[in-house]
């Protein structure tokens, strides 16, 4: 049985000859595709890898930490920028006024810019539980979640997720796929893991607070909405649809239950 | 091949030989995944990637199975942002890869229909352990390297996977099995 599903799967290989590949592309297929990529890496060059402009000196500081540690840099360098824009925005509009324009959930936003992935792995997420506190509302902004409320995500060793959206409980399967993703929108290799929940399911409940079943909702769209994970400098998970996008964010890991 | 800094001089010589020995492999791993022009966009992908990350790319012989590993992040990556463009909140059913995309293309319309819709059927894991073994010739050790597993996991889902796709399989011509009489018994003819 098991060599007749070996070969039935090895005949339905859609390309088992080297001549098929011509076939599909068309002629001198790797001659075109190699030169493609080559174009493509020189016009991208100084896009995607602009450490090739400086110096052998500068290479050769700490080469393991200099791809987190540049986009930091970047990072860094680019929220600079937005502040001081920022600042000199609110001088104009408010003059005198020493009130902070920056909004309520700034504290959150801050923590996705100044942290970095650390190496985290598809290891590192089962039998952890976590303390959400802020999660991606219906405006798309990142939102501290309203006191004396709980949510929870807990991820089980089976692939299973399971928690409270404050309100109801909720089930999914979780599945990661590697440790290491590239955001192809961003032009960067990003660190951090992707992630897929499906089989979503939930009690149906209502609880009496509209803010709370609002939150709620919010809460589960994020769950469906996230596509990586990764760990913040202070242990805290970061759940997005990629690298830098947050939609959630849990607070340090509690023991499962 | 061995490790090439991307600070050497030789830097750029030593992708584009990088990119030759391996143009092929990595063409024909998402050509067998993914559409004609889906396949030809990863794979050219993948080798940006490979010189982003230069430094990280191991020494032959564990090339192909990074560079796999990266195709199938790549592939995945590809199908996410599709799926995101086509929904957002509806669910697609895990079948999100090989029937689907690969049926539309002209160049597999003779291909084993039924394996490649049990296939689709399988969890996404151990689908892809099951397309490396058999259809890109790795290694299970290249396998878990490629996909960031534990060898015993590799063979666990190796396992999974072909007594699933058996499975399938076997349902499939139960149910030809069946329809089979009832067309023949309609038309009154024996």
């Amino acid at each position: 049985m098991s060599v007749d599903i070996e070969s039935r799967m090895k005949r339905a290989n859609p390309i088992s000859r080297d001549e098929e590949l011509d076939q599909i592309f068309g002629d001198n297929t790797l001659d075109r595709f190699f030169n493609e990529v080559v174009d493509h890496k020189e016009g991208r060059m100084t896009d995607i890898r602009p450490d090739q402009q400086q110096t052998p000196e500068e290479l050769d500081t700490e080469p393991t930490q200099t791809q987190p540690a540049k986009r930091l840099r970047r990072f860094s360098i680019g929220l600079a920028a937005l502040i001081a824009v920022i600042a000199v925005g609110a001088v104009f509009m408010f003059t005198g006024d020493t009130e902070s324009p920056v909004a309520s959930n700034a504290p959150v936003e801050a923590d996705t810019v100044t942290v970095y992935p650390k190496g985290a792995t598809v290891g590192d997420l089962p039998g952890t539980r976590w303390s959400v506190y802020a999660y991606q509302d219906a405006d798309g902004e990142v939102t501290r979640k309203l006191a004396d409320t709980e949510i929870v995500l807990q991820f089980s060793h089976d692939g299973v997720i399971t928690g409270t959206g404050g309100c109801n409980d909720y089930q999914a399967t979780y599945q990661q796929t590697g440790d290491y993703v590239t955001d192809q929108q961003g032009g960067f290799a990003t660190d951090g893991v992707f992630i897929e929940f499906e089989e979503f399911t939930s009690t149906n409940n209502e609880c009496g607070s509209t803010g709370l079943m609002e939150q709620e909702a919010a809460y589960f769209e994020a769950l469906q909405q996230t596509e990586r994970w990764w760990i913040g400098a202070d242990i805290e998970l970061f759940l997005g649809p990629s690298f830098g996008h947050v939609v959630l964010v849990g607070a340090r890991p509690q023991p499962e239950e | 091949m061995g490790r090439v800094s991307r600070r050497g001089s030789d830097a750029n010589s030593a992708f584009e030989e990088l990119v030759r020995a391996h143009e092929r492999a990595v063409l024909n791993y998402c050509a067998r995944r993914a559409s004609r022009a889906d396949a030809w966009d990863a794979a050219s992908e993948v080798f940006l990637v490979a010189w982003r990350r230069f430094d990280d790319v191991p020494a032959e012989p564990e090339v192909r199975a990074w560079l796999f590993g990266v195709a199938y992040r790549v592939l995945a990556n590809q199908r996410r942002s599709a799926k995101r463009r086509t929904r957002l909140f509806e669910r697609i059913v895990s079948f999100e890869t090989t029937s689907s995309v690969l049926a539309s293309e002209p160049f597999i319309a003779n291909l084993d229909g039924p394996v490649i819709e049990a296939l689709g059927r399988l969890n996404p894991v151990d689908r892809e352990v099951l397309q490396m073994a058999l259809w890109d010739g790795l290694s299970r050790r290249e396998i878990a390297a490629a996909l960031n597993i534990s060898a015993d996991t590799v063979n666990k889902r190796y396992s999974r996977a072909k007594n699933r796709l058996g499975e399938e399989l076997g349902k499939e011509s139960k149910m030809m099995g069946r329809a089979t009489p009832k067309t023949t018994t309609k038309g009154g003819t024996a």
